[in-house]
């Protein structure tokens, strides 16, 4: 009996070892197999782009980060010629009023490294009085505003001036103020009527930095950070005033694109618009992983037309949005960006797979998709593309990667 | 035996449960053989673990341990419900001309319920077992040359899982002294899914997935006979032959084709213009098998089967490809089983019964003028108990394919298990 219980407890134990041995074994996933087995392959289609139409825009150029000052014949955008305005604000420090013969510095703020044009840092600039009304946040590049330049009276017009030699290392300088504007801002300053600030925003127009005729670069201030000190020469109290206002003025002629390019600035002044229904809609019985937009730079042509003591600005990044838009000037801005391009070799590429996987499988209309460069702080900067005439390496191009069976 | 109670209920509750699961879970098996991902997966002989020991399907009366699948006229002679099912560990070494790996493969079988309506006269049979399975998966490194003229490397994980399941009720009928037949009708389930998911290492190119489903049901029936005959030769041995027949059946089959992209901003479902769901029929093939057993006494038997099925008539309108690979499969198997357990001796190796086989299978695969041969060696042992229950465990070693035109050939280990209960193992024993 003993003996029939041993033979019975060894046949459980195998039986244990056994089971627990194909229980607990691990599953492993093949690795061989590779061109066997039916499966996709990623292949290469090139559509070509017949189209590039350009669209103007009147951009907003008010309270941008950088604000540029100077002049610049850039051979291919053209001839820059752009001021920046500014207006400080009227806020009452613990000072109370302030006499006449207060001292008025304007503790300028400049980026002292990114200089468009000539490296040369000669050039001078004025500080004038504008003669127009204006407003940063609706200033548009198609308002015209003027500042006095010559002797309008008894009183002396120029406001200020200074050079780049003014500023210390870290992009300051303190530049005194003066001429009929300082004595016309003092009294809006001492007024205590309940409209005062009304009546300074609508009857002063402020100031505005402007190169000297014979200026070769263009400076970018920064308004932002830029003050007004205001000091009592009698005990030196200082009040110290932020802006309330900024914009930049700038006027572009006479640029001449390469042959077979398209130009486009980062001042949201024109874009590029396509309409990618047709091609999405050819593209519905496609199983593609990737759709890219390809631009192609001219760069040599970029890096050939300045001179050796000539920098710009490096090139914007190139931005695709979805329209359609309202306010175009306003939505290249601030509406939701749908692709920015990667740039590699002279090419830019963007993905717009989205796009037309919203095309296909929800009816998003893409009829309206806008390409523009981006990023408009206040620097100003372009890339010059080839266009669809150009040849078919360079031209506009859109690639998709289609996933075919090898069946 | 009766302390295996609770974990051979558990297995049994477990495996029929994956039964229902197996197909399009690709958590559950993986890494099967490469030759699955072709048509509709690999053809599955359901047999047990003490049969595959044999090298055999189990077509004769010849010993009635356990029940079986194979043959519907099998099913008049149960005294008692019997409850089997099983489970199966295969470690495929696969070599090509370029590559070599391994893939193991967890798969789980069948379960059969085998019902006597009148005791060694009438059997009643429930079965859900798979008839074909797909069950592999490979990661392959890829390369494609992106706009920039550098080439790009990504990997995709390729999937083939499912097959074609059949859901049995059948009926065999004792026929005089020496014969029986049986009759089972089915319904075939076919749930096939092979995909793709592309994993990119470089941005810009955003993970994608896309499967193709192939579903579809078919009533399918077969017809089993056995003749069994007792001292021929001598007064303790019993001659046995039998054979079955599977009739050719048409899949009503859907293929559907779905991908996985990003739709505003959000991964979803969608499905590709001229890639529609298609409707079409998947002709399987008509399937006989005939086979001879002697025992000449209770200790020992022997047995040679044979099985013909006419892959060459296989068809498949969704996938026409597949096809032209198929080719007639051909199989024969012979082995032997011992049962020193009945002797009633004490010692150690006294207490199990051994088997051993050899099979050779032509395969159902002709490709580039290869057919995808296999050949088995067999052997087992089983766990009897005192309630006529065992527990069966199978080892075999395959050959399969071959390296030429750069096809693969997989060295194949398998060990198998499967549980054979009767209800004599849920009677409690009275006390003397």
């Amino acid at each position: 009996m003993i003996n029939k219980n041993k033979a019975a407890q060894s046949r459980q134990l195998v039986f244990s070892i056994l089971l627990s041995f194909i229980l607990l074994s691990c599953e492993e996933s093949g690795t061989v197999g590779a061109g066997f087995i039916n499966e996709s392959e990623i292949v290469a289609d090139t559509i070509m782009v017949s189209e590039l139409p350009i669209k103007s825009v009147d951009p907003y150029l008010g309270k941008l980060t950088y604000s540029a000052t100077g002049a610049f014949n850039d051979p291919i955008l053209g001839e820059v010629n752009a001021m920046a305005l500014f207006k400080p604000s009227i806020i009452q420090g613990d000072i109370g009023d302030l006499p006449m013969d207060t001292k008025a510095l304007l503790r300028l703020n400049i980026d002292i490294e990114n200089i468009y044009g000539r490296q040369d840092r000669e050039a001078r600039f004025k500080v004038l009085r504008v003669a127009d009304f204006w407003r940063g946040s609706a200033f548009k590049r198609s308002d015209e505003v003027s500042v006095v330049e010559s002797d309008g009276g008894p009183i002396e017009q120029q406001v200020g001036e200074f050079t780049l030699a003014d500023f210390d290392t870290t992009g300051f300088a303190e530049l005194e103020l003066s001429g009929n504007w300082k004595s016309d801002f003092i009294r809006f300053y001492n007024n205590d009527d309940a409209n005062r600030d009304s009546v300074y925003r609508h009857e002063d127009f402020g100031l505005a930095i402007v190169p000297e005729d014979d200026a070769n670069e263009i400076i970018y201030a920064r308004i932002s950070t830029s003050r007004l000190l205001l000091i009592d020469p009698a005990d030196e109290d200082t009040t110290t005033n932020i802006m309330l206002d900024w914009a930049t003025d700038i006027d572009i002629t006479g640029g001449t694109a390469p042959a077979n390019n398209v130009v486009l600035s980062n001042l949201y002044d024109q874009y590029l618009q396509f309409n990618f229904t047709d091609i999405a809609q050819n593209l519905d019985n496609n199983n593609f992983v990737r759709a890219e937009l390809v631009l192609t730079a001219n760069e040599n042509a970029l890096q050939n037309s300045l001179t050796e003591n000539e920098e710009r600005f490096e090139t914007p990044p190139f931005r695709i949005q979805l329209g359609p838009s309202s306010d175009i000037a306003y939505d290249l801005g601030f509406n939701t960006i749908s692709s920015t391009a990667s740039y590699d070799e002279g090419k830019y590429r963007f993905d717009i797979t989205e796009l037309f996987n919203a095309s296909i499988f929800a009816d998003t209309d893409i009829t309206e998709v806008y390409l523009y460069a981006g990023q408009n702080s206040g620097y100003l900067s372009f890339s010059s593309f080839f266009d669809v005439t150009a040849d078919a390496a360079n031209a506009p191009k859109i690639i998709i990667f289609n996933l075919e069976n090898e069946e | 035996m009766k302390n295996l109670v609770f974990p051979i209920l558990l297995i049994v509750c477990l495996l029929s449960t994956n039964a229902n699961a197996q197909t399009g879970n690709s958590a559950e098996a993986r890494g099967g053989s490469i030759y699955s991902s072709i048509g509709v997966g690999y053809p599955v002989d359901v047999t047990s673990a003490g049969l595959k020991a044999q090298g055999i399907l189990g077509l004769t009366n010849i010993n009635r341990e356990t029940s079986s699948l194979a043959n519907p006229g099998l099913w008049a002679s149960t005294f008692y419900s019997q409850a089997s099912t099983g489970v199966q560990l295969t470690r495929a070494n696969v070599e090509n001309s370029a590559s070599s790996g391994t893939n193991v493969n967890l798969q789980t079988g069948y379960l059969h319920l085998l019902f006597p309506l009148k005791p060694g006269k009438i059997g009643m049979s429930v079965g859900m077992y798979p008839v074909t399975r797909a069950n592999f998966k490979s990661v392959n490194t890829k390369t494609f040359n992106s706009t920039a003229n550098t080439e790009l490397e990504y990997t995709n994980e390729v999937q083939s899982f499912g097959g074609i399941n059949k859901f049995e009720v059948g009926f065999a009928f004792k026929l005089g002294e020496n014969f029986s037949i049986g009759y089972a009708p089915s319904i075939a389930f076919l749930t096939l899914k092979n995909s793709e998911a592309l994993d990119f290492n470089v941005s810009g190119f955003a993970d994608h997935s896309q499967e193709i489903d192939y579903n579809g049901n078919a009533f399918a029936q077969r017809f089993g006979f056995t003749g069994t005959f007792k001292s021929i030769l001598r007064e303790t041995d019993t001659f046995s032959f039998g054979g079955t027949l599977n009739l050719p059946y048409t899949i009503d089959a859907k293929r559907t084709f779905s991908a996985i992209k990003n739709v505003r901003g959000a991964e979803q479902e969608v499905t590709i213009n001229g890639a529609e769901d298609q409707n079409g029929d998947i002709d399987m093939p008509m399937e006989a098998s005939f086979g001879l057993g002697y025992s000449p006494n209770n200790l020992f038997n022997l047995a040679v089967e044979a099985e013909l099925q006419k892959w060459s008539e296989f068809s498949n309108a969704l996938d026409p490809s597949s096809q032209k690979l198929m080719n007639d499969r051909k199989k024969i198997g012979f082995g032997g089983q011992y049962h020193p357990y009945r002797k009633n001796l004490d010692t150690f190796l006294s207490g199990f019964k051994y088997a051993a086989g050899i099979s050779y299978d032509t395969g159902h695969l002709n490709i580039l003028d290869q057919n995808i041969e296999t050949l088995w060696l067999n052997t087992g042992f089983g766990i009897p108990s005192k309630v006529a229950s065992f527990v069966d465990f199978s080892f075999q070693y395959g050959f399969r394919g071959t390296t030429d035109n750069n096809l693969f050939k997989e060295r194949i280990w398998t060990v198998g298990m499967s549980v054979n209960l009767t209800e004599l193992m849920f009677v409690r024993p009275k006390l003397r």
